[in-house]
């Protein structure tokens, strides 16, 4: 190998400097070059299906405002979602715009971190008197609004008309009472193979709280005192242990399969559900988007009904809705409230509904809707509304520890063996000394 | 040290010393810019719901081009005789932008100002070169003092910047029509700060580098050896101290205060989280759980001794299954959890149709709770297999085959070869995996949270799962920051005891 000369020595190693001076040059010019434009960013927990619906929408009002570009960051799993927006919110570099979970909004109001979107509603064309009130009403927090609320479900029960039929039963109909449950479910369940083990039941109990608060409250009872301060005096009640021990006997007595120990983390029973082995699964409208094309192509045959109510009680649903709210933090709050608003107007509501995500929170969109729906389904989620109630979550702070407690009362009784009494005293001095803090 | 030594030195503080210079620059505006933007959007929250009356300041130029409005946030107009720092003014109602106000800085003051620190930082930069190559041959302090120099001449100049700015202040108003016609930029603060820490940093290091080079024949090995060390150590310790010691010390801190995520008051409250869980049957549940789970770490640690045992043997395909009973340790764990799901599931599962078939009841292994800890201690040996089966093998391999040949010779048997050497020579091994098994089946989180939840009635709850609902479900960060402490002291006293046991193996072992 040639011996390199001194002088190209030096000369390599002055240009290699220059080269280094150059670069970090360029970087500093590069790194101080900035974006006329004005970006806002906007998450949710929303699935790619539903993000894809949403981004018409940010196209259109990126082409209402030029010079504004909206960057969509979702978190799928929900509990990190919440995370991410708390911890961006206090870093003080909030997302413009997120989704608000009805279920969290005391715990949003609480801290005082939402801005109060009532005295731009007008201004930026949301007219609240044409929503559905009930579902606004989760959003409103001592006067001021924390969302435009963007769609909701009640919680219902849905039913396998062909089970029913084979069973003997007619079809369930709204109203019906728990006595009529117990024989559905008692007819519903079935060896269907004879060797002796139930392959086909007649509902599931799901542990959680979300999907038994219906049957409490339809009972004439509650999980907390009016006042949302105490679990004592309200779930420890005799209605309310009526129906706890109602729910809980039905695993016991074979109508439903054990409950799941990780909330149906796969879905096991909407496994069971749709392959026919159950008559009666309690969700939320969330399911309709899954089984659709099904339902369209007739190759299920399915039906909504109301939660079960107790004889004497009307039946009285929770109505989860959410809703795009701002922080109060954002650096593009006109924006930011512009782009929420957009978010709930009647076209983007169109959108969604036609994907059967959820119910419009637009009344004209929601019935119009449930008008063009093939599988006849939607009627019946919106006989509901006029039912529903606020979720606990939008007036407690510490709902998920109340809803970690409820749980557990269940488990306490099915996995346990304790009495209903016991696990609902237990239970409620729980959530007593929770809320007490 | 060479010529060519001295020059590449050299290179390096012209290099540096010339970023530093422009860095200093864009910090300079940057941190001026900063002080300019509180007081502009004070003065904008000030004026609310007044127009400003224009007070277009001699000099600036209007620009056609308009970027979208920004709100809240102070906007900077640049021109060649100065910057204006403006902060939108709204209504009444907070929500239209009705004009700006801002404070406009002029350079001609503000050069004034600096001249005198500037020049002196310029001496002190040509002092410094000229030092470098003494120092290089000699070893002499003129670096390091340089150095400090330039960074203090830095910081004056910064001051003086600074001062200059506030005499040269006009305030100025600008009402929707004028702030139409003009382009606004966001003040570009934290780049600059960040860059000149860094460039700061980088000279001092590559300065401290050229003279401890220029220096090292005359030093004693033993300290060159020693300086070395912490040389090539210095990037893991920083990454250590910052995204280790830092967030551990901030736990220890957050445990003792009443601290929530999005709290401005955060009083101390002493031990009272301590006592919170002390005082929860849940968080001993979780302790208790977390210790019955852990024996699945010599459970395991028999079963892969057995498997190193079998697949140590010459045999035909036997890399092949190595690669098998590896496999599930490099399996993603959320896979692996949510395939045990159904393999253990009560009425779709595998194991409970091959009970079934051999005529035994169904078991619902993780809806009950007698079977649900031990269902995912099984899943947890099972993934851990693998690993330390592989442990065990490279420790077999490494047992001279000499002293199994001289056991052999004095009339050892197969048990008596195991007992009194494989057994022994192994123990070492065998401290490592037990130790940094529990160690590690403490932290035993994801299973958990995709197979049970925590349930059924809280038999799976452990304690990082625990931890993990309290701070981010529960929203009690300090709560969650206490436990953690407890976590971690517990952790640490394992970490004693291994190191105390592996200090105390015969060296040879």
């Amino acid at each position: 190998m040639a011996k390199r000369s001194p002088t190209v020595a030096r000369f390599r190693g002055s240009r290699l400097a220059l080269r280094a001076v150059a670069s970090l040059a360029l970087c500093l010019a590069a790194c101080g070059r900035r974006d006329e434009a004005v970006t806002l960013r906007i998450t949710s927990w929303q699935s790619p299906e539903e993000n894809a619906i949403d981004a018409v929408e940010f196209r259109a009002f990126e082409a209402a405002h030029p010079g504004v570009r909206i960057v969509n960051d979702p978190v799928s799993n929900s509990a990190e979602y919440r995370e991410k927006v708390l911890t961006s919110i206090g870093a003080g570099s909030p997302p413009d715009v997120f989704l608000l979970d009805g279920i969290d909004v005391a715990a949003f109001a609480a801290r005082d971190v939402v801005l109060d979107l009532q005295p731009f509603a007008e201004r930026v064309g949301v007219l609240l008197g044409l929503f559905f009130p009930q579902v606004v009403e989760p959003f409103r927090v001592h006067g001021k609004l924390l969302a435009f609320p963007k769609g909701f479900t009640p919680m219902v029960y849905y039913y396998n008309r062909e089970l029913f039929a084979k069973a003997g039963l007619a079809p369930p109909r709204n109203g019906w009472t728990r006595d009529e449950f117990l024989v559905a479910v008692r007819a519903l369940t079935r060896d269907t193979d004879g060797d002796g083990v139930v392959d086909q039941w007649g509902t599931v109990l799901d542990r959680r709280l979300y999907a038994w608060q219906a049957w409490i409250w339809s009972a004439g009872a509650d999980v907390l005192t009016p006042d949302g301060k105490r679990a004592t005096g309200a779930i420890d009640q005799p209605a309310a242990e009526s129906t706890l021990t109602f729910l809980t006997d039905l695993p016991r007595r074979g109508y439903a399969p054990p409950p799941s120990a990780a909330g149906g983390a796969l879905g096991f029973e909407q496994r069971l559900f749709y392959s026919g082995r159950l008559g009666l699964l309690t969700s939320g409208h969330w399911m309709i988007p899954r089984m659709r094309r099904y339902l369209e192509q007739g190759r299920v045959q399915l039906g909504v009904v109301s939660v079960p109510r107790t004889h004497g009680h009307q039946v009285k649903t929770p109505l989860f809705a959410s809703g795009w709210a701002v922080p109060y933090n954002t650096p593009h709050r006109k924006l930011a409230v512009e782009l929420a608003a957009w978010m709930v107007r009647a076209d983007a509501q169109r959108r969604r509904a036609a994907s059967g995500l959820e119910i419009p929170t637009l009344l004209t969109v929601a019935y119009e809707s449930a008008a063009k729906d093939a599988t006849g389904l939607e009627i019946d989620f919106l006989w509901q509304v006029p039912y529903g109630g606020v979720p606990w979550g939008a007036r407690v702070a510490q709902y998920r520890e109340v809803e970690q407690a409820m749980m557990d009362l269940v488990d306490r009784v099915v996995v346990d063996r304790v009495s209903v009494r016991v696990a609902a005293r237990e239970a409620a001095a729980v959530v007593d000394r929770v809320l007490s803090r | 040290m060479s010529a060519t030594h001295r020059r590449a030195a050299m290179l390096l503080v012209v290099a540096w010393s010339v970023a530093t210079i422009g860095v200093s620059w864009r910090a300079l505006r940057g941190v001026d810019q900063s002080a300019r933007s509180h007081e502009a959007l004070a003065l904008a929250r000030a004026s609310r719901g007044t127009v400003p009356s224009p007070a277009w300041p001699a000099g600036l130029g209007a620009r056609d081009s308009v970027a979208v409005r920004t709100e809240e946030t102070p906007l900077v107009v640049r021109s060649p005789t100065g910057d204006l720092i403006t902060a939108p003014v709204k209504d009444t109602d907070d929500w239209d932008i009705i004009g700006a106000v801002g404070l406009a800085v002029r350079w001609q003051e503000r050069a004034a100002a600096v001249a005198a620190p500037g020049a002196v930082a310029l001496m002190l930069l040509m002092a410094l070169l000229l030092g470098v190559p003494r120092v290089t041959r000699g070893g002499a302090g003129v670096t390091a003092a340089g150095a400090a120099a330039l960074l203090g001449a830095a910081a004056l100049a910064t001051g003086a910047q600074l001062r200059a700015a506030e005499r040269a202040l006009s305030p100025v108003g600008l009402d929707a029509a004028t702030l139409d016609r003009v382009a606004l930029r966001q003040p570009s603060l934290d780049f600059a700060v960040l860059a000149l820490a860094l460039v700061a940093a980088g000279a001092a290091l590559a300065l401290g580098a050229v003279r401890w080079h220029a220096g090292a024949a005359s030093r004693p090995a033993r300290v060159r050896e020693t300086l070395g060390a912490w040389g090539f150590i210095a990037p893991s310790l920083v990454h250590l101290l910052v995204f280790t010691i830092a967030p551990v010390a901030f736990l220890f801190w957050i445990a003792v205060h009443d601290w929530d995520l999005l709290a401005s008051d955060r009083p101390f409250v002493g031990f009272a989280h301590f006592r919170e869980i002390g005082a929860d049957p849940l968080f001993w549940r979780a302790l208790r759980n977390g210790l019955v789970y852990a024996l699945y770490v010599p459970v395991t640690m028999v079963a892969a001794f057995a498997a190193a045992l079998v697949l140590d043997q010459p045999l035909r395909g036997i890399k092949v299954l190595r690669v098998v009973v590896f496999l599930p340790y490099v399996a993603s764990t959320v896979a692996v959890a949510l395939v045990w799901q159904w393999l253990l599931h009560r009425d779709f599962g595998l194991l409970n149709a091959a009970l079934v078939a051999l005529h035994l009841p169904r078991v619902d292994w993780l809806g009950n709770p007698a079977t649900a800890l031990p269902a995912l201690m099984l899943v947890s040996a099972w993934g851990q297999l693998g690993y330390m089966m592989v442990v065990y093998l490279a420790g077999l391999q490494a047992i001279p085959s000499s002293l199994l040949e001289a056991a052999r010779l004095d009339g050892a048997d197969a048990w008596q070869r195991f007992r009194l050497v494989i057994w022994p020579m192994l123990r070492p091994v065998s401290t490592y995996l037990l130790l940094t098994g529990i160690i590690w089946s403490f932290h035993g989180f994801t299973l958990i949270y995709v197979m049970t939840e925590g349930g059924p009635a809280h038999a799976t709850d452990v304690l990082v799962y625990r931890i993990y609902q309290t701070a981010w479900e529960f929203r009690r960060f300090d709560v969650a920051a206490a436990m953690s402490v407890v976590l971690c002291l517990l952790l640490l006293a394992l970490t004693a005891l291994q190191w105390r046991t592996v200090k105390g193996e015969p060296a040879d072992a």
